[in-house]
């Protein structure tokens, strides 16, 4: 008896419904490969590329084709069986074909009842499997795969970052800024090292600066780096922390005070008047070394510092002096003119630093102004009508500079209740450099870069100045409150009002 | 060995014992089935149903079928075990002198009806245990060998439970099958009626003796069974062990305690006698599923939650017969009502 006659028709059978759903097995797992890769371009990528999409989908067919049908559904000979079986054999071909190869009164007399059932059945009978659930998942996947491959990319800039997009006056400003900071530190007098410190934070700030677009922001940035080369230098500005000490010593206050102010001239006065004294009665060298030396140990100045080395030689000096010499007098001059020079050098390093210290704070700040006062520039409209200075009407274009400046520093700050209208600077709120504006009437009539805000009809009342520079408060207002935010002094309810605030002053739309 | 004839044999005496059954049996055609197949499989069976069912007449009508010598014991809470295995007793010998001489109880016997077995006191109970097992009795030092075939066809009332010594453990699972006889349907009530108007007593004739009986368990045991379908049986067994790993979520809900191996063995010793009384020469899926019942309903305990969500053993065992066959499971039909196709040796009717 040949089980495979037997079984032929029944296999073919069950072989087509095996190719059938490993079709649609591996059409699924296609699918779900080319929804997957289209996603991942989407995301990751800007273009999809389609035909490495569908090469892959062919290719996890290809695979999962294989494996499927030949663990799955390749119709062995025990498939073959079971599934004869399941006509309602009751498991005699199964047991038939366990048993094929033994010999036996009951396994001949079973397997001549198989082959009898067998051959009363016909293929027909057996029932393939439903492919409905398997033909639904592969039609939904396909569907989704092919939405996936050709969906519009715009729809995934999930990840994407938003580029920086910048006008090129702003670009500029940011460019000569940076390019400003970098030449002035390189031509600077500072130590080498310390150059390199400042020139790590422009680095950054350059940094930041490229990370944003907004005008706000910018500032902001700006302010942060000033703060931090202006710390960073006051770092090395010493002659404050040892001047306060000699000033807390009779002996020493004149020297103090010199030294605070930075007076070469202040402290060669002092200096003098110490080498009279301490010529007349050598026990004020004893003094003025030991005044020195708690001076040094009080100040909290590093002993590498030039003036606090200064100082500690000039101590030194003292030291080694013996009044009763013969050469006293020459030894004290040469010390005290030692003394002088080495500080009077440490003085004019610390001169040069703060000079520094405050051209870079300019450089920041004009950065600062152009870029808030470049926002405004564009759009902003004139600030009020001639002498009108509370309501900012369209009208005149003040343009940039001068116009009515009613200087800087500290002006008064009349009732600023009236968005719009940056209260006027100036010691007496009247402007002070050419313009147009009336200067007796409140407001501005039309400020230099002091354009009002769109919108903004009615303006704060400074009725001390013709005219506001607004572009140059507006920077100044925005940088102290920027340093008050990162100081703590402003609750963070009031930070979110005040930033609306000031992103409304420069909001160039209506 | 076994040849055509023994075949042809056993399917001439199954048919002819179900005939002669059925003669005195009403209905019940599943209850009547299966205690055949338990005595023809050798195993002992316990019949449960309420008063007046037929439980005991099924006993007699099987014991007049069986040309057999058949004895009945009505369990008693005051029934000893001496009163089933036998006693001791002081005869006088030829000598006139006074002897010991073993009186044999009615457990020597071929088929022993236990009627209402849970009457009687545990002590008297456990008398059955050895001689339902091993086919030996102990009693007064020695050992007695019972005849075979030898059956114990037990039955119980599940009402009334005061004052009775429910079966333990070890006692339920020397029964091979438990049968539930249930009441019958308004024809067979009415034709029940009518039949024992005439007489009450049993019709059945002899048609087997205990050699015959015999030579058709031989010729069972040669029925083959398919791995997979021996893998099927053993799952079964296992999937109502609770602790067991593999065990489903339900056994370890519902089940306290699992069938022992005994009920594996039961699941294919009968299940080759269902698929040769079916006209098979092998033991199929469905032989399994139809046994399944009177095989595990009396060895697995349900748990306390079972018991509190009203879950039967039944139901339990027909949603393990669904978790291992995966499919759904219906009522399995009796194997005489089975459509039934001229067999190889042409001894089913078509």
């Amino acid at each position: 008896m040949n089980i495979d006659k037997l079984f032929r028709t029944y296999k073919i059978k069950l072989l087509w419904e095996g190719i059938l759903k490993s079709f649609l097995f591996a059409l699924m797992a296609s699918g779900a490969a080319v929804f997957v890769t289209s996603l991942v371009h989407h995301i990751l990528v800007k273009k999809t590329p389609v035909l490495l999409t569908v090469l892959i989908g062919i290719c996890t067919f290809a695979a999962v084709f294989a494996l499927v049908f030949g663990v799955f559904y390749y119709p062995t000979k025990r498939r073959v069986a079971s599934r004869m079986d399941e006509m309602g054999l009751q498991e005699r071909v199964g047991t038939m074909l366990e048993y094929q190869n033994q010999t036996g009164f009951m396994v001949q007399l079973q397997r001549e009842d198989a082959v009898l059932h067998i051959e009363r059945s016909s293929p027909k009978q057996m029932k393939l499997r439903s492919f409905r659930r398997e033909s639904i998942l592969s039609t939904v996947t396909v569907c989704l795969a092919l939405t996936m491959l050709f969906l519009p990319h715009d729809l995934f800039e999930i990840s994407a970052e938003k580029e920086i997009v910048m006008d090129k006056e702003q670009s500029e400003i940011i460019k000569d800024l940076i390019e400003n900071m970098r030449e002035e530190i390189k031509n600077s007098l500072l130590e080498d090292d310390l150059k390199e410190e400042i020139d790590e934070i422009i680095d950054k700030l350059e940094e930041d600066l490229n990370k944003t677009d907004s005008e706000l922001e910018q500032a902001g940035k700006i302010e942060d780096a000033k703060e931090e080369i202006k710390e960073r230098l006051e770092q090395e500005l010493t002659r404050n922390a040892i001047g306060e000490e000699l000033k807390k010593y009779t002996l020493t206050k004149p020297l103090g005070v010199a030294v605070c102010k930075g007076n070469p001239k202040g402290v060669t006065a002092a200096l003098d008047v110490l080498e009279k004294k301490a010529l007349i009665d050598p026990y004020h060298v004893e003094d003025l070394s030991r005044v020195i030396d708690r001076v040094l140990r009080d100040c909290g100045v590093a002993e590498t510092d030039e003036l606090y080395r200064a100082f500690a030689d000039f101590s030194e000096g003292l030291k080694g002096l013996d009044s009763k010499s013969a050469s006293y007098a020459d030894e004290l001059r040469a010390v005290f003119d030692a003394a002088e020079e080495a500080i009077n050098k440490a003085l004019e390093k610390q001169a040069k630093i703060e000079e520094e210290k405050d051209k870079m704070e300019e450089i920041m700040d004009n950065a600062k102004e152009e870029i808030l006062g470049n926002k405004d520039g564009e759009k902003q409209e004139g600030e009020g009508e001639e002498g009108e200075g509370q309501e900012g009407q369209e009208g005149e274009q003040p343009g940039e500079g001068e116009g009515e400046q009613p200087g800087e520093g500290e002006g008064e700050q009349p009732g600023g209740d009236k968005p719009g209208k940056v209260p006027g600077e100036g010691e007496d709120g009247k402007g002070e450099g050419e313009g147009t504006g009336e200067d007796d009437k409140g407001g501005s009539g039309d400020g230099g870069d002091g354009e009002s805000v769109p919108g903004m009809t009615e303006g704060i009342y400074d009725p001390f100045s013709g005219s506001v520079s607004y572009g140059k408060v507006f920077a100044t207002y925005y940088a102290d409150y920027l340093a008050a935010c990162k100081e703590g002094k402003i609750p963070e309810a009031l930070q979110a009002i005040l930033d609306a605030y000031f992103s409304s002053l420069t909001n160039t739309e209506d | 060995m076994i040849d055509e004839k023994d075949i042809a044999f056993f399917a001439r005496k199954s048919e002819e014992l179900l005939t002669e059954i059925a003669k005195d049996m009403v209905g019940q055609k599943e209850v009547v089935e299966e205690t055949v197949i338990a005595m023809i499989a050798g195993g002992n069976v316990l019949l449960e149903g309420v008063p007046g069912v037929g439980k005991t007449r099924l006993v007699r009508s099987i014991g007049k079928a069986f040309s057999l010598p058949f004895s009945r014991i009505q369990f008693t809470p005051d029934l000893m075990p001496a009163d089933v295995t036998g006693t001791n007793v002081i005869e006088k010998d030829d000598k006139g002198q006074n002897v010991l001489k073993f009186q044999q109880g009615p457990i020597f016997s071929n088929i022993v009806l236990a009627d209402e077995i849970n009457r009687a006191t545990p002590k008297t109970q456990s008398a059955l245990l050895e001689a339902m097992q091993e086919h030996r009795v102990t009693a007064g030092g020695h050992t007695f060998t019972l005849e075979e075939p030898f059956f114990v066809l037990a039955t119980q009332n599940p009402i009334e439970q005061d004052g009775t010594y429910p079966l333990p453990e070890a006692q339920m699972d020397r029964f091979m099958f438990k049968l539930v006889v249930g009441f019958p349907d308004m024809a067979e009530l009415t034709e029940i009626v009518s039949m024992t108007q005439e007489t009450m007593e049993e019709k059945a004739n002899a048609v087997l003796t205990g050699e015959d009986l015999l030579a058709m368990r031989a010729a069972a045991k040669e029925i083959l069974v398919m791995d997979d379908v021996m893998q099927y049986a053993m799952k079964l067994v296992t999937y109502t062990h609770p602790e067991l790993e593999d065990s489903p979520e339900l056994t370890k809900n519902y089940i306290r305690f699992g069938a022992s191996p005994r009920a594996g063995q039961a699941l294919i010793t009968a299940g080759k006698v269902r698929a040769l009384m079916a006209g098979r020469y092998n033991v199929s899926y469905e032989d399994i599923n139809a046994l399944a019942y009177p095989v595990l309903r009396h060895r697995i305990k349900p748990s306390f939650r079972a018991v509190t969500e009203k879950i039967t053993t039944d139901m339990l065992i027909r949603r393990l017969l669904t978790e291992v066959s995966g499919k759904k499971q219906s009522d399995p039909e009796p194997v005489t009502e089975q459509p039934r196709k001229k067999g190889v040796l042409g001894f089913r009717k078509s």
